[in-house]
């Protein structure tokens, strides 16, 4: 593997790997800068500068209602819905996973079936619609959005981490490490987990970009992120009334989250193609 | 009459040379054995035949069926021919056949494609072709699906689908080496006999010259791409003109593993092992079933011998292996390892099962494909009551990895990196680097080529002196288990049907089922040997 | 979303179907409205939207308001009112009747008057009526209300739509198919999206232009937005969002008719809970809110800034803005003075309405700007009523009151904003007991200033009345001095 050099292995990925990568990337930088710096702070509000259309030497995408500059809006939306998709994709993962490797490695014991009977259950229900239930029971805040979206996530990791931990689990190298004495958890540390974290990965970029999707549903009925933090959601919400004369203010948000979601899917696909083996022979 | 015609065919996947001028002419009526190890390109030269060619290949020369070129032929044209004038059996019957549809619907499909036949006659006929292929109409019914047939019963049904149409040409690509002994014979003996009542010609694609001498009457010898060697079977092995053909057939005799360090101090002994399989079906945890597995076994291994284990598959030998390395839960019954009990009920100590490895047949499944072979060979230590030292853990994983002939740089590689011969290689080293008593050799040669099973067998002979090991080997080659082992076990459907001294048994076989395991495995005529012998001397 | 989905479904279905039918509507009119009521009672609830489809439409009470706030005789042709100010004699108009065909005599206005203020009522002022301590029949046609106590405010009393007669023969179909004596019948209700009423062919008074009345119920601005410009809504008298009536002002098909209203939006504050409990507090937050700019932000400079509890177009009104002008560094200073701890958030739960949720978010930026930490929480209108208006938990909410003439609400110590001031309780009861409006004005000014003066609540601005209505239309209100939309005048000309 390490004598691979790096620009055969830059070419082992689809280009459109490459274009989705660095667009995520992008992002991603945009909303740390967010946290240390943005061009003007959101919560002063400038009534006398509002609906200045885009393309303004001071605001470069406008400003809106409220003469908010909603460049800065969208730095700190950005982070908020990458804040909110990767802690719910991770509190997916963190619980969804060892769930499914115990019931994997318990394979046919009733606690394989009360697991993932219980992913069934929570399966059952539409995930938005409980999403805008537990906002509502617990009230909106960008947590309680985190834990709605969160506890989605947990049944799709589970089922496929059970799904591609029992095919591993039947190979002889795991039979090999119980002659060495290896107990389950071990086994499935160092044996499991390595063999199914491409199958991971690809399902994570998935969930991160349903979790943007998701934070900016929420926030658009009113349960997610509360004023003042900025959220793409919320913006688009608050834009409706507006849209006739003032576009850009949905334009913004619209397309952040358009090409946000289409970024992190593109990348998605070309990490599945580079990690499955068989659609990249085919894409070669 | 000439029927396929092979003239310089050449191939080139992603201007990688697959095939290098090859040349073949299979007449009516004529069985061809195209003998070679794997990747030798055999099975793409029946691809290139029937143009069932992987993208990004270059195909040159010609192949003429019929005096007719298949080279530039559209895909539509080829289907015409193809299961219609040529057909193929696979080696694998679980996965070439749909687990969907009924046999009956699979034989007739291609009747359906390519004569104009209803339905019901079509059926008919599959009922046919299933009596031809020698399965009774009574017993199996057309209307079964491939799951409740046997491996035997699936590979004559892929046969019935190959020749409902009467081909001309039939390919049958490897289509015993997935059988037990008593399957390989019967099929062998069918496809003889459908070469010589329905006058087909068969393209025979095998690596085990035991299988060409069977059958084959004309036979190809192939290495990386070229054919070295061809005639008919009985003049290239009898003259073996060709030094390469005159070396597979020397390998193909199994090595004779010499133990000296055998006595007659116990060092297994299992005693009255039983074993039910509880399975259960879906979430109904009442509805279980039992299936007993292993039936009262006794038996006992000595310190440094090699004791032989022989078996269909099925018949329970694996389970017998798991018991051992104490890996599932007994019904009744004991294993010792010097005296030390093994089972899952109690915790069987660490110190009693280090002493104790396994080698699977699988070389491709059996490393964590993420670990370097510094890890995987090192997973043992685990077993080992105290931790030993970084410097001690070090010095042990060179000496291991030189003692199974590989070299130190190969400490960091990926299994990837390895061949089949290599792998199995690294899972001795795996086995031994805890100095164990036992090791099992779970079909661990079956999946190697002839060239390098010899290599391995002096490899374990080498071992088992500098480690003073004992060896338990499965497997279902007779052959293998005559040169190598000093006892030997035959099991049917989960119990000993006889045990003692191997040259004793297999030369004297006692039980029918020994004898009818003996008979049915094709072996290569004394006669080749002699001549190899001749040349030896000279 | 799924509602807001089904909004614009509806929107483009209803598009669709009116393009067929608007050359006939010239004899009615669709009337917009945000919120549908609860029921059409409007004796039993307090929601605004029942009055704003009932009133004067459907029901009329012994006297009314008019479209500039002054009371004119309804039901009750004339009164005469005893020199001691108690007994008051109503006589009532002799040829009304009821829609179901029987005639309104002096035994209904005896039976609802009743009814009102009896123990088990479910009126939403019962205040109105607790001066009342008898009602006599003289005869069908005149009816004799004694008075505990004199009151002043009385004959406006009963002009509030919670004062309006009702037939004691209907009382059981009163919350779904209502019978007045109105212009207009009840015709019928298609829950979650209108009420339709039809012309009173036998009504006793003036006849009425129109022949038939739809309130439509559109609760999404941008649907709403919509349907106004597609036609299909002849007027929206309280458009929700004041963002888009400069562009209704500029398109010739609409007028856009900008009032006023009773509704003083307030940034009301928990006079209970600390910090706000303390006055110097109080008078911070005051002095940090800059009116006009939340006028400009929230309104789109729709709104009248107001320094206390009332109406500016009230004559007895005074500007009292200057108590509370905007002065971020006075400001600073006094939450300096009464030792503000910044750890304690300060909750600031808005309900829906865009005036609380825009108003919410520029006085946030206002109060942060001063030091005081706030939080906003979007509250859906039930989760409101629960958390702040019954369950009193909240620093601050913004909110518009818009009954009218509702300055006595400061009376009520348990009442959501929890002011307890004896001297302001004094005060108002001296208001109840004159008569005579050079007194009462008197009396009304103090009661200004001495809210204003102890900051009770944050006064914001007076909710101006923007609504939109096609530029054919004549003879809708220009303010709303009631909850009201009064169709009685409205005529379509050519």
């Amino acid at each position: 593997m390490k004598n691979i050099s790096l620009t055969k292995k830059i070419k082992q990925f689809p280009y459109i790997f490459w274009f989705g990568l660095i667009i995520t990337i992008f992002i991603f930088f945009v909303s740390f800068i967010s946290i240390i710096w943005t061009p003007y702070d959101i919560t002063v509000l400038n009534i006398q500068d509002k609906l200045i259309p885009p393309g303004n030497t001071l605001h470069l995408l406008g400003t809106d209602h409220f003469g908010r500059d909603i460049a800065s809006m969208i730095m700190l939306g950005a982070k908020t819905s990458l804040l909110v998709a990767f802690t719910a994709t991770f509190l997916g993962i963190v619980l969804g996973v060892p769930l499914g490797l115990v019931a994997a490695s318990r394979a046919g014991d009733p606690l394989d079936d009360i697991i993932m009977r219980g992913n069934d259950l929570i399966f059952a229900f539409p995930a938005l619609v409980i999403a805008i239930l537990i906002t509502a029971i617990l009230g909106p805040s960008i947590t309680n959005a985190i834990i709605a979206i969160g506890i989605f996530n947990i049944p799709v990791f589970a089922r496929i981490t059970r799904g591609a931990a029992l095919s591993v689990f039947t190979l002889d190298f795991i039979l090999a490490a119980r002659v060495c004495g290896k107990n389950h958890i071990q086994i499935c540390i160092e044996h499991v987990l390595p063999n199914i974290m491409s199958i991971l990965i690809v399902q994570s970029t998935i969930q991160f970009s349903l979790g943007i999707l998701a934070e900016s549903g929420l926030s658009y009925v009113g349960l997610g992120t509360q004023p003042p933090m900025a959220s793409w959601g919320r913006m688009l919400a608050d834009s409706q009334t507006m849209i006739s004369f003032a576009p850009h203010l949905a334009l913004a948000p619209g397309i952040s989250i358009i090409v946000t979601v289409l970024a992190i899917n593109i990348m998605g696909d070309g990490l599945r193609d580079y990690l499955d083996p068989k659609l990249r022979k085919k894409s070669a | 009459m000439t029927l396929l015609k092979l003239k310089n065919l050449s191939l080139t996947i992603q201007d990688k040379p697959i095939l290098k001028s090859i040349n073949l002419e299979i007449k009516n009526g004529e069985v061809y054995g195209l003998l070679g190890e794997s990747g030798c390109g055999k099975s793409m030269t029946a691809a290139a035949i029937t143009q069932l060619l992987p993208k990004f290949s270059k195909l040159g020369g010609k192949v003429s069926f019929d005096n007719n070129n298949f080279i530039g032929k559209s895909d539509l044209e080829m289907c015409k021919i193809r299961g219609n004038q040529i057909a193929m059996i696979f080696q694998e019957p679980m996965t070439a056949l749909n687990p969907l549809q009924t046999i009956g619907n699979q034989i007739a499909e291609s009747l359906l494609i390519h004569k104009k036949c209803s339905p019901a006659k079509a059926i008919k006929k599959a009922g046919e072709a299933l009596g031809r292929v020698g399965l009774d109409a009574t017993k199996i019914s057309p209307n079964l699906y491939p799951h409740q047939l046997s491996g035997g019963q699936r590979q004559r049904v892929m046969i019935a689908m190959a020749i409902i149409l009467r081909p001309k040409l039939l390919i049958a690509d490897e289509p015993t080496t997935a059988l037990d002994v008593k399957t390989q014979s019967e099929i062998l003996n069918l496809l003889q006999d459908l070469v010589t009542k329905d006058k087909v010609s068969l393209l025979l694609i095998t690596h085990d010259i035991a299988v060409i001498a069977k059958l084959a009457t004309k036979v190809a010898i192939m290495k990386d791409g070229e054919l070295l060697d061809s005639g008919s079977t009985s003049t290239v092995f009898e003259r073996l003109s060709h030094p390469y053909t005159r070396q597979i057939l020397s390998d193909s005799i199994p090595q004779k593993l010499n133990l000296s360090l055998i006595n007659t101090k116990k060092l297994l002994e299992v005693k009255s092992v039983s074993k039910t399989y509880q399975r259960k079906f879906g979430v109904n945890i009442f509805n279980k079933f039992n299936l007993p597995i292993l039936k009262n076994i006794s038996f006992s291994i000595n310190d440094g011998e090699c004791l032989g284990l022989v078996g269909e598959s099925g018949c329970g030998k694996s389970t017998l292996a798991r018991s051992i390395l104490g890996l599932e839960t007994l019904e009744s019954g004991s294993i010792t390892l010097s005296g030390f009990p093994i089972s899952l009920n109690q915790k069987t100590k660490r110190n009693v099962r280090s002493r104790i490895q396994i080698v699977f047949q699988d070389p491709f499944s059996s490393f964590n494909p993420r670990h370097q072979i510094a890890k995987i060979i090192s997973e043992p230590f685990n077993l080992l009551d105290k931790k030993l030292d970084k410097k001690i853990k070090t010095n042990l994983l060179l000496e291991t990895i030189l003692n199974v002939g590989l070299t130190k740089d190969d400490l960091i590689k990926y299994p990837h990196q390895f061949s089949g011969g290599q792998r199995q290689r690294i899972a001795l080293a795996r086995a031994i680097i805890i100095k164990p008593k036992l090791i099992i050799l779970d079909e661990a040669l079956s999946a190697l080529d002839v060239s390098l099973r010899n290599n391995m067998i002096l490899l374990l002979q080498k071992l088992s002196l500098n480690y003073k090991l004992s060896y338990l080997f499965i497997s279902h080659d007779i052959h293998l288990v005559k040169a190598i082992t000093n006892r030997v076990l035959i099991m049917q459907e989960g119990t000993i049907v006889e045990f003692g001294k191997t040259q004793e048994i297999l030369n004297g076989p006692k039980h029918p089922y020994t004898r009818s395991l003996i008979d049915s495995t094709p072996s290569i005529p004394e006669s080749w040997f002699k001549r190899l012998e001749d040349q030896n001397i000279a | 979303m799924l509602k807001k989905i089904t909004e614009y479904f509806a929107a483009v279905l209803i598009l669709i179907l009116t393009i067929g039918t608007s050359s006939a509507a010239d004899k009615s009119i669709t009337i917009g409205m945000q919120l549908e009521p609860p029921n059409l009672n409007p004796t039993g609830g307090a929601a605004a939207a029942i009055d704003e489809v009932v009133y004067a439409n459907l029901f009329e009470g012994l006297t009314r308001f008019k479209s500039d706030g002054s009371v004119a005789p309804a039901l009750a042709k004339s009164w005469t009112i005893s020199a001691n100010g108690l007994e008051y004699t109503f006589n009532l108009n002799d040829t009304v009747t009821f829609h179901d065909g029987t005639p309104m005599t002096a035994k209904d206005v005896k039976f609802s008057l009743d009814r009102a203020r009896s123990e088990d009522s479910t009126n939403a002022q019962k205040a109105l009526f607790v001066d009342i301590d008898t009602v006599k029949i003289i005869d069908a046609l005149t009816v004799i209300v004694t008075l505990k106590a004199p009151n002043g405010n009385f004959i406006t009393n009963m002009a509030w739509g919670d004062a309006i007669i009702v037939s004691e023969n209907s009382i059981s179909s009163l919350e779904t198919a209502p019978i007045g004596t109105g212009p207009f019948k009840f015709s019928k209700w298609v829950k979650g999206d209108r009420v339709e009423l039809i012309k009173n062919e036998t009504y006793w008074g003036d006849q009425i232009s129109l022949d038939r009345a739809i309130f439509k119920f559109i609760s999404d601005p941008t649907a709403a937005f919509a349907a106004v410009m597609a036609g299909d809504i002849d007027a929206f008298p309280v458009f929700p969002a004041p963002e888009n009536l400069s562009q209704f002002a500029s398109d010739p098909r609409f007028s856009v008719i900008v009032g006023s209203t009773e509704g003083e939006t307030i940034l009301s504050t928990n006079n209970k809970q600390p910090p706000f409990d303390s006055l110097t507090m109080r008078k911070a937050l005051a002095h940090a809110i800059n009116r006009q700019e939340i006028i400009d932000g929230a309104m789109f400079g729709f709104g009248t800034p107001i320094g206390t509890h009332f109406a500016p177009h009230n004559p007895d009104y005074i500007n009292l803005t200057s108590n509370s002008e905007y002065n971020p560094e006075l400001s600073k200073q006094l939450i300096k003075e009464a030792g503000y701890d910044k750890n304690n958030a300060i909750t600031l739960k808005l309900p829906p309405p865009s005036y609380a949720r825009r108003g919410g978010e520029i006085v946030a930026s206002q109060l942060r700007n001063v030091g005081l930490n706030v939080k906003i929480s979007n509250l859906e209108w039930a989760q409101w009523l629960e958390q702040v208006f019954k369950g009193k938990d909240y620093n601050l909410t913004i909110v518009s009151h818009t009954e009218p003439a509702d300055i006595n609400i400061y009376a009520r110590p348990n009442y959501y904003f929890q002011y307890d001031s004896k001297r302001f309780q004094e005060l108002m009861r001296e208001l109840s007991e004159t008569t005579d409006p050079k007194k009462r004005s008197e009396i009304l000014k103090k009661a200004q200033t001495m809210i204003s003066e102890d900051y009770v609540n944050g006064y914001l601005f007076q909710l101006a009345k923007t609504g939109v209505a096609n530029a054919k239309i004549n003879g809708l209100w220009k303010n709303s001095p009631t909850q009201a939309n009064d169709l009685t005048g409205v005529i379509w000309s050519d």
